[in-house]
């Protein structure tokens, strides 16, 4: 026998619950993660769709000199879409295939920056800027596999 | 000229090293993560596999829907025993479920 009656939700509050739920299954890895797949899809854009003489540059030249733009497109957009399947879903194939793209690629980056600062060329502020991304990167890979490991999917 | 072959020298080295380090850390990734993928295999062999929500909600269902069988089976054997009881108290007197009078009449 019933003794409390069934609460009676609306849409809305339904709505509510549905973005409340989702919003708390919302961690901290997944933002982190979800930063990652961002920063990826939007140099893939840029290294696409950016004029030349704004992309090459002392800077950029070695990155250049190692492969084409277009290679360098394909592989930042090769990583955003890991990073994007690794957002949805925490498995051990998708997270090997992300930083084996993600972080080789942004090494080289910033590899390029510190040959032509090295070689007195360059932007020694993009020296300041790009190894903590490589690094924000690493501790997401880290991060997400000690979620994974704890069984967070 | 000497300076253009320098020049292309110094790119050449340059795309060099970028690719060494690039493959160094790849390689550093594919250990890294191979490393902790086999960790990960041996613990998941060693401990209790983590329980998700889910199959702890499936679990608890399953008892709860279990021992709902349970009560249904012993109110249909206390059903049957009350029958029992009735019928005995129908031969007996077949009045018995009239209530006695509170002024203690009997009919």
């Amino acid at each position: 026998m019933l003794t409390v009656a069934p609460p009676h939700w609306s849409d809305e509050e339904r709505a509510l619950m549905t973005v409340g739920r989702w919003w708390s299954n919302w961690t901290r890895t997944r933002s982190m993660l979800a930063v990652v797949a961002a920063l990826h899809l939007l140099g893939a854009f840029t290294l696409a769709f950016a004029p030349a003489e704004q992309l090459v540059n002392v800077g950029t030249q070695p990155a250049f000199d190692l492969m084409p733009r277009p290679v360098w497109a394909v592989l930042f957009l090769l990583g955003g879409l890991c990073s994007l399947a690794l957002l949805h879903r925490f498995t051990g194939v998708r997270q090997v295939a992300t930083w084996l793209v993600a972080v080789p690629a942004q090494t080289m980056w910033a590899g390029s920056t510190v040959l032509a600062v090295l070689h007195g060329g360059g932007s020694a502020m993009a020296l300041v800027f790009l190894p903590p991304v490589v690094a924000f990167t690493a501790l997401t890979a880290v991060v997400v596999a000690l979620d994974y490991a704890s069984g967070k999917r | 000229m000497w300076l253009a072959a320098a020049t292309g020298s110094q790119d050449a080295q340059n795309a060099l090293t970028l690719a060494i380090v690039g493959a160094l850390s790849a390689l550093l990734v594919a250990l890294a993560t191979g490393l902790f993928q086999l960790l990960a295999a041996r613990q998941n062999r060693q401990g209790a596999p983590p329980e998700n929500a889910q199959t702890v909600l499936f679990e608890r269902t399953a008892v709860l829907s279990a021992r709902a069988d349970d009560s249904d089976d012993r109110d249909e054997a206390q059903d049957r025993r009350l029958d029992v009881i009735e019928r005995h108290l129908d031969m007996d007197n077949a009045n018995w479920r009239t209530p006695p009078s509170p002024l203690g009449h009997h009919d």
